[in-house]
């Protein structure tokens, strides 16, 4: 009995220091995830993948819909459209019938989404160009070494773009040399503008000179978008030859060319024509079910207040006084097709119900309007399998009319291309006001256009003064949060 | 291996072995006014011998040698140690005290008098009567330090915090339920449990190591007692459930009223056409007189009085070498929700105890329990809280609709964020089967009698939980609707095992007394999830939901798990000096495959002094008992992810450019990553417990100081909205825990006992690791303040008149109107911007307290149990939520109580100042939505009467017991809300679910 006793104590013991020398039992991977891979640098074959990466970024964070009334709601002609969602909207631009607007909230978590969007594009853009750099050093072949200079371009223009954009709302930003950066001071609109401006230079001189529909992915941006946006910095900073020398050079290549019906030119049928200088694109994928990759909702935000599927949220309004302006003019096409309104039929034969309530906008962004019988049969979310335009020829056109005039020269014959296609009478001697009345038209709801050229051409006080505008107010506050989080940007911003 | 452990058990079992004859004792236990005390254990000392009393009071036991000293004890009574004789008549005293009462600590016992730390024991008396669905439910308010919040929904558990909130993770303690390791102990029946013990200072817990930092409880189920003929019991109730603190809505007229003195224009449209369509009249100029044809009153639509029903049935016996207890119970409980919704839960227990031979026992416990949640939606709640009465449950006119002709909101011309609730609760279909096993086999070798043995027990435990949601096709409104059937079902399985070996050794040298426990145990929790969705699934019978009878292409699947393994050893140490003086040392080490840094090592100490024992107070009467004790220790939270983001690139078509009418593979490599630790508590403790008045009154209270370091929490990185979580924060909770209790008797029937638990808690956040402040979705940490703190601005009152408008540059700069709310500025600027915001308080209670009160008088028992807290914050979210749509219903108060004029409220804003930005939105939190989470509730009153010995014919049964219980019958708070208990742990009140009054009739039965 007694030898049992032991026999088993030993027995139990013995287990456990099998137990306890078997040290591996820890050693145990977590489940579900397999280690990551390195990318294979040495696979030219996948090389786009991280330029790929840089457009879905622009799509996924550049188009958030809150930074689409930001970017265009601080002129006289648009407005939020709503008072009873996202309210603060209103108080950030100019409201026709009160002069306490441009009363900006640094709270808002609208400005602090736009910025970190803006950031995370650079981020991606930082990463890619970082992994295009890493194919390069793995050849020698000179005709990889073009092809990668040439994506290398590429993701400098979506790069200098979202500098483009975040100078627009917040003016001097931080350049973001690398993503591991940790002095985050903020550089003067000039600086940002020669960072900008150095990044689309190298795209200019290794990027295909074609037009972004002739490339090998289609749609991918050209040299030509580099020049286009370069001329629009130039134009801000007053500098006109220039602005003449990259439109011209555009214009001279006779590759584009304005999409001759302006209504159907925002829809389905306008998608990457030859007008084209940059888009963001969505698809369906050209099938009625599954998968959609698309700019998430910023379609959907600007549907009308309206039943069936030509519907959303019912945000962005263009005021009643802008479309009087509009008709006044005499404007038919062009008032068509920017204008949705509540109570009307569209020439597509989309039924706009009338108002129901009225504090909302009784008119809608008719540019990002797609038609129901535009749509992939089965697809009914507004607007899906339409694309963003971000750049068109219009805007060199109208660029290269007012570079000329600016330089007393004739702006004639662009600028008549433009009211041509919209059905408009021409004019001959064109001046800077014609020129500046027309882009209002031409581009209104892209991009807070008239907004910028209210601000470059020192308009703005006289036009937008009287809803609350100063000099002070041209750009939004720097986000309440990134100033908290990140003390630098309380610095005064550097040359850099 | 495991092999050969098994036959080891086995042949363990097959020897047996045989004692030597010896004398006969019998006798009687009584209390002190000669009633025999049914149950009392009698021990030969040195032996296992034993047997408890029968119903009379009376025991046998044979084998018992000459000289041998017996020991008789009973719960609440003293025990006492006579010498054996053929006929023992023995007396036990009352004791208040409960001294010499065996305390389950962790991995091993002790008695009370015994401890350095503050231990408190859950008898399964004060919880059996309680009828909830959880135990943890049912020591609401009993236990000082411990905060339980209950949950509404049939089937779910609390959330339980002893000692504060020490992790932005998860603050949920331990529970240990024989041996095996839980996060919730939700499957157990109140009646399943002996008894629970909850482990709070460090240095009880601290040898549960990196699991412990939440503290313990330590369950044990239900076991028998030798020598004790079969005990056969029968215990159930019958009840229903009842809606309490229903939040009282705005009815049509006032919603309309509100509605239209903030936007005439913007809001007449709506209102005109529920008159249109559904009756009444707006014909009077006055729009505060018109009358509504629809007032529906959504939450009465959706409540109704529920049944809940328990029945369990236990057997519990002994004989000289074996000890069983076999238990069975069933509950029922039906939701509130009108609909079809409900908990049904079978529980099976068994328990064997065996000596195999003088030196070997073996044991055996095991409990099953299979469940069944029918659930409800409840986001039907949600809807109903933002519906306005001005449209009706049905509308035959809605010709769209179908199955059932459910009025659609946007009859009256309300977009999409309104819905028919009563449509949203009757098109679902969702349930969990769940099947849970947990089994522990045991072997117990005493070397040396009484003073050296070895323990090795396996524990394992399995859950499965198969879960199924289908969605029906229906039609209410275009943006409520389903045009083709749904069906997921997922698997989800939880696979844990424990391994211990424990050596205890026990010896006295004199005065000097000597402890020594030695253990290794290895663990592994292993967790696996499988789900699957097909569309157009057949509708109709339940048979045809099966993911094969949908499409077949379309069908999602995903699939996960986890597999964590412990290694420990451990080992307790401790000593005391005649009684007089105690020492304790632990330590643990816990080795984890979940982290980089494997190892990690948690030592504590404790010590006590009995000053009573001393000769100096044994000439006093006034004080019987004086325990000073004093403890530190260090504890671990491994319920800490293991790593934060992602290591790998992004792929796939979110990170894939569209080009043409297709996307081209891309990546996105802006990968953020970081390894993580366990949190870290260190913990002393300060207490005493004390004894006075014949041991009438007996107090214990405990202070605390509990420091928690390496907290995981998720500062912002630079220029995004992505987090990176590291162990950064530190945090401190200090408090003081007391527990006072009176009992006496008076006369010989009648006695009764009061008692009364507080706790008082300061939380801090002590650290961030740089940042003074890091913002999370919900609340916020500043160092300094209490952790999770909400913040905004601060309410000092409404802006009376236009003329004040026109003098406060904040609110010329604004815009600010009338009605408008006026917030602190809290930097003096002279300007209310950003910089202004403060913490507005946190969901941490400052103080809890609970009191409890029972007499019985002859065979009739009363017991009245409450709880409260104070110093806690909620926000209410549900007002707030107007942000994102401005005409979703109001509560009442928000009506009554408006600011309709120049002096008519300092507090509450207009009807218009509630729709506009400054007021309300996510930008600006202000303390007008945060509010009291005060609450004071009478938890439970039982009122119970016993019949003893009844004759039946030749039978005699021993007892009935009649009961009636009122389960929080009465809850007052002033929040505008449903609830004070947050399902959410950072104390956003998005709470939708009314709590639930039970009143129910039990009896109890002996056989």
């Amino acid at each position: 009995m007694k030898i049992n006793k032991y026999i088993s104590v030993i027995a139990v013991g013995t287990l456990l220091l099998a137990i306890t020398s078997c040290s591996s039992y820890l050693d145990k991977d977590p489940e579900n995830s397999v280690p990551e891979k390195n990318v294979d640098f040495t696979d030219v074959s996948n090389m786009y993948q991280p330029v790929s990466g840089v457009y879905a970024k622009l799509r996924t964070g550049g188009m958030h819909w809150v930074i689409w009334p930001l970017s265009i709601i601080r002129d006289d002609d648009v407005w939020s459209g709503r008072i009873d969602d996202q309210a603060i909207l209103n108080q950030f631009g100019g409201k026709t019938d009160d002069p306490t607007g441009y009363n900006y909230d640094n709270t808002f978590w609208g400005l602090n989404e736009m910025w970190n969007q803006y950031y995370g594009m650079i981020k991606v853009a930082n990463a890619a160009l970082e992994s295009l750099n890493n194919y390069a050093a793995n050849t020698t072949n000179s005709a990889v070494l073009t092809t990668n200079k040439s994506y290398q371009g590429e993701v400098r223009i979506l790069r200098a773009y979202a500098y483009w954009r975040l100078t627009q709302a917040f003016g001097p930003v931080t350049i973001l040399s690398s993503n591991s950066q940790t002095d985050l001071t903020r550089s003067t609109v000039k600086s940002v503008y020669n960072y900008i401006l150095g990044d689309l230079q190298y795209a200019i001189d290794n990027c295909p000179k074609v037009r972004p529909n002739e490339m090998e992915h289609v749609g991918a941006a050209t040299a030509y978008t580099a020049e286009a946006l370069a001329a629009k910095i130039y134009l801000n900073e007053g500098d006109y030859a220039k602005v003449e020398d990259l439109t011209n050079d555009i214009i001279n290549s006779n590759k584009f060319h304005l999409y001759p019906d302006f209504y159907e030119l925002f829809k389905i049928p306008g998608k990457l024509c030859d007008e084209s200088l940059l888009e963001c694109q969505c698809t369906d994928f050209g099938l009625g079910s599954g998968d959609m990759v698309d700019a998430d909702q910023w379609f959907v935000f600007q549907g009308p207040a309206n039943d069936g599927d030509i519907s959303g949220w019912g945000f962005i309004g263009l005021y009643k006084s802008f479309r009087n302006w509009a008709k006044d003019r005499g404007e038919t096409v062009r008032y068509t097709t920017s204008f949705l309104e509540a109570g009307t039929t569209t020439p597509s034969g989309d039924v706009i119900r009338p108002l129901q309530n009225p504090t909302q906008t009784d008119c809608w962004n008719g540019k990002a309007y797609t038609p129901k019988n535009e749509l992939t049969s089965g697809r009914t979310k507004y607007g899906s399998n339409n694309n963003i335009r971000i750049l068109r020829y219009a805007d060199v056109l109208l660029m290269n009319a007012e570079a000329k005039v600016r330089q007393s020269k004739n702006g004639d014959i662009p600028f008549n291309l433009v009211r041509t296609r919209a059905k408009m009478p021409a004019i001959t001697n064109v001046s800077v006001d014609q020129i500046l009345d027309e882009r209002r038209m031409e581009l209104c709801c892209e991009w807070g256009e008239r907004y910028n050229d209210l601000v470059r051409t020192g308009k703005a006080a006289s036009v937008l003064g009287k809803y609350g505008w100063t000099e002070a107010k041209t750009y939004y506050p720097i986000p309440f949060d990134q100033l908290s989080d990140n003390p630098d940007l309380n610095k005064e911003p550097i040359d850099k | 291996m495991k092999k050969k452990f098994y036959l080891l058990l086995i042949s363990f079992f097959i020897i047996q072995l045989s004692f030597a004859q010896n004398n006969i004792i019998k006798g009687t236990v009584v209390d002190k006014v000669n009633q025999p005390i049914v149950g009392a254990t009698v021990m030969v000392d040195g032996t296992s011998h034993g047997s408890v009393t029968d119903m009379n009071g009376e025991f046998t036991i044979k084998d018992v040698s000459s000289g041998a000293t017996v020991s008789f004890s009973f719960v609440g009574m003293k025990t006492k140690k006579i010498k054996a004789s053929s006929d023992m008549k023995v007396t036990l005293e009352d004791d208040m005290q409960n001294l010499e009462d065996i305390i389950v600590i962790g991995y091993g016992s002790a008695k009370a008098k015994d401890l350095t730390s503050p231990i408190t024991v859950v008898k399964s008396a004060d919880i059996s009567s309680v009828p909830s669905t959880s135990p943890m439910t049912a020591i609401q308010g009993k236990v000082a330090g411990v905060n339980v919040i209950s949950s509404g929904t049939p089937g779910s558990g609390p959330t339980v915090r002893i000692r504060g909130a020490g992790s932005f993770a998860n603050s949920s303690p331990l529970y240990v339920v024989d041996g095996m390791f839980y996060d919730d102990i939700n499957f157990l029946n109140n009646e399943d449990i002996e008894e629970m013990s909850i482990l709070k200072d460090a240095s009880a817990a601290a040898i549960y190591g990196v699991r412990a930092a939440n503290g313990v409880v330590i369950v044990t189920t239900k076991k028998g007692k030798k020598n004790q003929t079969a005990k056969i019991t029968y215990d159930g109730y019958v009840g229903f459930q009842k809606a309490t603190n229903v939040l009282k809505m705005a009815n049509s007229q006032q919603y309309a009223t509100m509605l239209l003195e903030a936007n005439y224009d913007a809001y007449s449209p709506i209102i005109k056409s529920s008159i249109d369509k559904y009756g009444g009249n707006y014909s009077g100029s006055d729009f505060h007189n018109w009358a509504f044809g629809s007032d529906t009153d959504w939450y009465k639509e959706l409540l109704r009085t529920a049944i809940i029903s328990n029945h369990s049935l236990g057997i519990t016996g002994g004989s000289e070498k074996a000890t069983y207890s076999l238990g069975m119970s069933y509950l029922y409980q039906d939701g509130v929700m009108d609909v079809k919704n409900n908990y049904k839960r079978l529980n099976f227990r068994a328990a064997l105890d065996y000596d195999a031979t003088s030196w070997l026992k073996v044991g055996f416990s095991s409990v099953v329990s299979i469940s069944n949640q029918v659930l409800p939606n409840n986001s039907a709640w949600q809807q109903a809280f933002n519906a306005p009465g001005i449209y009706p449950v049905y509308d035959a006119n809605n010709t769209s609709a179908f199955p059932n002709k459910y009025a659609s909101p946007s009859s009256v011309g309300f977009t999409s964020n309104f819905y028919n609730p009563v449509a949203t609760a009757n098109y679902f279909n969702s349930k969990n089967d769940s099947h849970q096993y947990l089994t522990n086999l045991y072997a117990q070798i005493n070397l040396i009698p009484e003073k050296l043995n070895v323990k090795t027990s396996v524990n394992y435990n399995y859950q499965s939980i198969n879960g199924k949601v289908f969605t029906p096709t229906y039609y209410v409104s275009s943006w409520q609707q389903n045009t083709t059937t749904s069906l997921t079902k997922s698997t989800t399985s939880y696979d844990n095992y424990i391994w211990d070996n424990i050596m205890t050794y026990r010896d006295s040298y004199g005065q000097h007394n000597f402890g020594a426990m030695l253990g290794m145990s290895m663990r592994q929790e292993k967790y696996r999830f499988l789900s699957g969705t097909a569309v157009n699934v057949p509708e109709g019978k339940e048979e045809y939901q099966y993911l094969s009878q949908g499409n077949s292409t379309g069908i999602t699947l995903s699939d996960n798990g986890s597999t964590y393994r412990g290694l420990s050893y451990f080992a307790r140490l401790n000593y005391d000096y005649a009684g007089k003086y105690y020492l304790m040392f632990t330590m643990r080490a816990d080795g984890s495959s979940k982290y980089q840094d494997k190892w990690g090592y948690f030592p504590s100490v404790g010590a006590s002094w009995v000053v009573t024992e001393e000769p100096f107070m044994k000439n006093q009467s006034a004080i019987e008992y004086l325990k000073l004790r004093a403890s530190w220790g260090r504890l671990g939270n491994d319920h800490v992810a293991a790593s934060d983001g992602f290591a790998s690139i992004a792929t796939g078509n979110g990170s894939s450019g569209v080009f043409g009418n297709t996307t081209l593979p891309g990546y996105q490599n802006t990968s953020y990553f970081s390894w993580l630790q366990w949190e870290v508590v260190d913990e002393i403790n300060a207490g005493l417990n004390f004894s006075t008045l014949q041991g009438r009154l007996n107090v214990d209270a405990d202070y605390f100081h509990r420091m928690t370091k390496h907290a995981v929490i998720s500062p912002k990185i630079a220029f995004s909205n992505q987090t990176l979580a590291g162990n950064y924060g530190k945090i401190l909770n200090e408090g003081f825990d007391l527990s006072a209790t009176w009992s006496d008797r008076v006369g010989n029937d009648f006695k009764y006992h009061v008692g009364t638990n507080i706790s008082v808690l300061k939380n801090r956040v002590k650290d961030l690791g740089g940042p003074s402040i890091i913002k999370g979705g919900e609340t916020v940490n500043i160092v300094g303040e209490e952790m999770n703190s909400f913040y905004g601005y601060k309410v000092i009152g409404i802006y009376q008149t236009a003329a004040e408008c026109a003098a406060d540059p904040t609110a010329v700069k604004n815009g600010l109107q009338p009605g408008d709310f006026k917030y602190e500025d809290k930097n003096g600027d002279g300007i209310v911007d950003g910089n202004d915001r403060q913490a507005l308080g946190s969901y941490i209670p400052k103080f809890t307290y609970g009191i409890n009160a029972g007499f019985s008088w002859k065979n009739l028992d009363f017991e009245v149990s409450t709880y409260g807290q104070s110093g806690a914050k909620m926000y209410n979210r549900k007002r707030a939520l107007r942000y994102a749509q401005s005409n979703y219903n109001f509560d009442y108060d928000q009506f009554k109580n408006r600011w309709t004029g120049e002096g008519s409220t300092n507090s509450y804003p207009s009807a218009a100042a509630l729709i506009r930005s400054w007021n309300i939105s996510d930008q600006r939190v202000n303390s007008f939505f945060v509010e009291s989470a005060n609450y004071f509730r009478i938890q439970n009153v039982t009122l119970g009467y016993t019949f003893k010995n009844i004759k039946m014919g030749s039978y005699t049964l021993p007892s009935i017991r009649l009961s009636a219980t009122a389960d929080r019958p009465f809850t007052t708070f002033s929040a505008n809300s449903f609830t004070p208990e947050l399902s959410n742990a950072q104390g956003w009140d998005t709470e939708v679910y009314p709590i639930t009054a039970t009143y129910t009739f039990g009896i109890q039965i002996q056989f």
